[in-house]
């Protein structure tokens, strides 16, 4: 029994029969933590909407739908409702139409220099949703440098077709990144089967392509239809008279007061936003599933002529969004856009309105709500996906319920839950991290549940019989492996953040200044070149942001390659 | 049991650290995933030093078995004990068992070391004790010079051994491997398999050890559960196993078998009938007549091809149907009245060229090497024949 080194030694060590060994400690910490999640998505989700809800049918004697007959009543109330229905389909159609082309394009046709044509068409993402709209006012405005320098037409750009034309270039990044995908994904082997049977390229357009690409059609359709239908900035900047319903909330608050009827309009507008949001995410899963590992891009065979006008046509679109961030670059630059095109940094200093302040407020609150928005999704990602908790699909529910529910909305709900009783937080800067943190909580925990998704569910067995308590588990283990998803997310949740405007509208307070709502203040006192100036600082912020997210990506791309054949 | 294995609990119940560690005892384990009832009925003790086996094709049961022994899975009826104690509703972190993942689960952005304290600093254990422990498990695994490389440096069997490195860094008192060597090339594998019998005699501490490699199993275990559709089919030492299976089934998947429809007569002489050939048998069980199988290992089996001198009783005619190099050996697939019979020679014992195809042969099935089992072979039904 004896070997000959003496490893017998080795064999007896003391044996550890620490049966109690804080698995019980652990498990209070677990429910702690899921309690805790609970709690804070029921107060800062849930509770907020049902306040909404409730002023919308409050009356001074009990229940009253009056505030509802009020809405119908009242015909510039009533008509926000066709008008923004009208805007989103319109501008749902227009956006899919040119989205679908270019995603064809960029999949489909090895075209020089595609991966530029991809990334310009993303710049959208990272700007405030309402530069679209202020670049056409520069471009087409009273004042226009097309309309009135160029051409010296009387036409404006204010209106629903203003609207209509912002959304479509605001809307279009995303709907490119759901069409893309699934059009590279289909196999080119149809398209070779489908030749060999002499099947002509419209009959294969029409039985292969649109079939296949169907799930993400219907996807990205109600997702700009949701994005449109909730959307603050470019109405409010370029809808002049032309008041859609979230712009109404903000009417009705900011102007009359009126937070009954706010309350109406927030109601009748989270039921297209929220039927929009659950359609996208039903085709949206059947479109991730419908894209498979193995297939092989399909290229299509095009001559010269379809190359020259697949390249006209994305230089076009792209040349149409550079001409955009051209504008609000060069409107930055000038002394007064239109009359003064001498060049000169003083929009630069922002002496009214905030000034840097308010950059560097947004910085600060975005920064917060992105760092421990990034770690708690991923906690309660792990929670949810790991330890597996009864009530856990309730809890993931109210975590996604900000994705679907419009900014306005979201915004009136905080001010009417947080003014009064225990949690008095409006006006402070606490309130703003939290409706930052809430408001994009979403993505954060799909992205982060992805990754854990992704880990071998044997690591957490070794984990737990090797006795790990859940904070070492989640400091030691989950966070370092998660990291890319965990930078993802702090990434995304901070540029969302920084340009969103319609939440944070009715957040903000003479000693919270935020650089979205100062740029919209600027617009609203016709100081549109300092607009454009705070505009350009904002994307210069996020693409400092982008490009150290990048740098520290690289630089910890060396240690992450996969474990084991097994564990990848 | 007897045998080795009581040799060894014998010598580690003179240590008393040895003997707190307590021997693991299944009664009437099933577990039913839905309506699905993965395992049956499993009555099992694991006494303290014994490496035993749990042998089966995929779905057999074996893994989920030992995840209720884990304590990933509860069972749905039926007790687990470990040194006396009821610990089935226990979470694996209080049961002190060691466990080797099929995919080794080691955390790839820790070192080895790292990978072998980790339990150790979860027990709160001193940086220096940590230190010493995790220097004894790199020597005992002979991972000294990988200590400071991260799991994906590490080939296959560096992070096979770093696996159990990890699971028997906290002294467990059984260790649970679940198919740890499926992953690995054969020529590593079998080193491997050397090794972790090495470690387990030196350490004296039960294994539990799932596989569907019944090589690997035999040449392994002091015992072998061979399991099939979540029940137990028989229970026992490798040669036990191998030369005595309870069940065709068995004789088939430990080791290679011919399985043969036939009908008894319990004589005397002893007689199985296959088809119109009449076997002679050594005894017929349970002096049971009808519908029976006879299973015979292709090794056990002799051939002849051409009209030599043919010794002995049971030998039948057939044709060749084909014949496969398997190295060391040939594989003879004949075909006997419609029954396929394979029998594997050395190539040296051949007694004269190789036949053609379709070519005459004689096999011998001697009574000696004939397994029969009292059941009529399965998916035919009893007394068709």
């Amino acid at each position: 029994m004896v070997p000959p080194d003496g490893r017998i030694a080795v064999a007896r060590g003391p044996a550890v029969r620490n049966r109690a060994s804080g698995w019980g400690a652990d498990r209070v910490a677990t429910l702690a933590t899921l309690l805790a999640f609970g709690l804070s998505l029921a107060t800062f989700v849930l509770y907020p909407l049902i306040e909404i809800l409730r002023r919308s049918v409050e009356g001074t004697a009990g229940l009253t739908i009056a505030h509802y007959a009020a809405f119908l009543k009242t015909p510039q109330v009533f008509a926000a409702l066709g008008r923004s229905l009208w805007i989103a389909c319109l501008s749902t159609v227009l956006t899919i139409l040119l989205a679908f082309a270019f995603a064809y394009i960029i999949a489909r046709i090895p075209l020089p220099g595609r991966r530029v044509y991809a990334k310009v068409a993303l710049l959208p993402l990272i700007s405030p949703s309402f530069v679209q709209a202020l670049a056409l006012i520069f471009l087409f405005g009273r004042n226009g440098l097309i309309t009135h320098h160029l051409l010296d037409v009387p036409w404006s750009i204010y209106g629903w077709h203003g609207i209509v034309i912002s959304e479509v270039f605001y809307c279009f990044p995303h709907a490119f990144l759901v069409l893309e995908p699934a059009l590279r994904s289909v196999d080119a082997r149809l398209y070779e089967a489908a030749a060999s049977l002499r099947t002509p390229w419209w009959r294969a357009f029409l039985r292969i392509t649109l079939p296949e690409a169907r799930y993400a059609l219907a996807s990205s359709s109600f997702l700009v239809f949701n994005l449109v239908i909730t959307d603050f900035g470019n109405p409010v900047i370029i809808g002049g008279s032309y008041s859609v319903l979230a712009t109404e909330i903000y009417t009705q608050v900011i102007g009359l007061q009126n937070f009954a009827m706010a309350s109406v309009v927030s109601v009748v507008l989270l039921v297209p936003a929220v039927g929009a949001f659950l359609l996208d995410n039903y085709f949206g899963r059947r479109a991730i599933a419908s894209i498979g590992g193995a297939a092989r891009p399909y290229i299509v065979p095009v001559g010269r002529l379809g190359r020259w006008l697949a390249v006209s046509f994305v230089g076009v679109v792209t040349a149409g969004i550079l001409l955009i961030y051209g504008t609000i670059l060069a409107a930055s630059l000038v002394r007064i856009w239109g009359y003064d095109f001498g060049l000169t940094l003083r929009h630069y200093r922002f002496d009214t309105a905030g000034g840097y302040g308010s950059i560097w407020m947004s910085v600060a609150l975005s920064g917060a709500a992105a760092v421990i928005g990034g770690l708690a999704t991923l906690v309660l990602a792990y929670l949810v996906e790991r330890r597996r908790p009864t009530g856990a699909w309730a809890l993931t529910l109210l975590a996604l319920i900000p994705a679907a529910v419009p900014g306005t909305v979201m915004g009136l709900g905080y001010v009417l839950a947080f003014n009064k009783g225990l949690l008095i937080l409006t006006g402070t800067a606490t309130i703003v991290v939290l409706s930052h943190l809430f408001r994009f909580f979403p993505l954060g925990l799909l992205t982060s549940r992805t990754k854990v998704k992704q880990l071998d569910p044997a690591l957490e067995e070794a984990c737990q019989s090797l006795r790990t308590p859940l904070w070492r588990i989640l400091v030691r283990v989950i966070f370092p492996l998660a990291r890319p998803a965990v930078a993802a997310s702090i990434i995304y949740i901070f540029i969302r953040s920084m340009v969103t405007l319609s939440a944070v509208i009715f957040l903000v307070s003479p000693d919270i200044s935020l650089a979205a709502v100062s740029i919209m203040l600027l617009v609203n006192d016709g100081k549109l070149n300092a607009a454009a100036a705070m505009s350009v600082v904002v994307v210069l912020v996020i693409l400092v942001v982008l490009g150290i997210g990048e740098v520290i990506a690289r630089a910890r791309g060396r240690d992450q390659r996969p474990a084991h054949p097994a564990a990848a | 049991m007897a045998g080795p294995f009581q040799a060894v609990r014998s010598g580690a119940e003179g240590n008393p650290a040895e003997a707190a560690r307590g021997t693991l005892e299944l009664q009437g384990v099933s577990k039913a995933f839905g309506r699905v009832w993965a395992v049956r009925d499993v009555d099992l003790c694991v006494p303290q030093g014994e490496l035993v086996c749990l042998l089966g094709p995929s779905g057999c049961g074996k893994t989920t078995l030992l995840r209720l022994i884990a304590g990933f899975e509860r069972p749905t009826q039926g007790r687990i004990l470990h040194d006396g104690e009821a610990i089935e509703d226990l979470p694996p972190q209080a049961r002190n068992f060691g466990i080797v993942f099929q995919s080794y689960a080691l955390f790839p952005h820790l070192t080895v070391a790292q990978n072998i304290a980790f339990g150790l600093e979860n027990l709160r254990m001193p940086r220096r004790e940590v230190q010493a422990r995790v220097e004894e498990l790199l020597r005992l695994t002979d991972l000294a010079e990988s200590a400071g490389k991260r799991p994906p440096e590490l080939s296959g069997g560096q992070q096979q051994r770093t696996a159990i490195a990890r699971a028997l860094a906290p002294h467990p008192d059984i260790l649970l491997l679940d198919e740890p060597l499926s992953a690995l090339d054969a020529r590593i594998r079998v080193r491997l398999r050397g090794e972790i019998r090495r470690i387990q005699r030196d350490l004296g501490i039960a294994m539990v050890y799932v596989t569907h490699d019944q090589e690997e199993a035999l040449s392994l275990a002091d015992r072998v559960v061979v399991m099939e559709a979540g029940l137990v089919r028989q229970m026992g030492r490798p040669a036990e196993i191998y030369h005595s299976p309870r069940d065709p089934f068995v004789a088939d998947f430990v080791g290679a078998a011919n399985i043969l429809p036939c009908r008894l007569e319990a004589g005397p002489p002893p007689t199985a009938w296959v088809g119109r050939r009449r076997l002679t048998l050594l005894e017929v069980p349970e002096t049971r007549s009808g519908a029976a199988t006879l299973g015979i290992r292709p090794e056990r089996a002799r051939v002849l091809f051409g009209e030599a001198t043919r010794a002995g009783p049971n030998w039948l005619p057939g044709r060749v149907e084909g014949i496969t190099f398997l190295g060391a050996m040939l594989r003879v697939h004949a075909d006997v009245d419609g029954l396929p019979v394979h029998v594997d020679v050395s190539q040296h014992m051949l007694n004269s060229e190789l036949p053609p195809a379709g070519g005459p042969v004689w096999i011998q099935l001697p009574p000696e090497a004939l397994m029969v089992f009292p059941t009529a072979p399965p998916g035919e039904a009893d007394g068709s024949a």
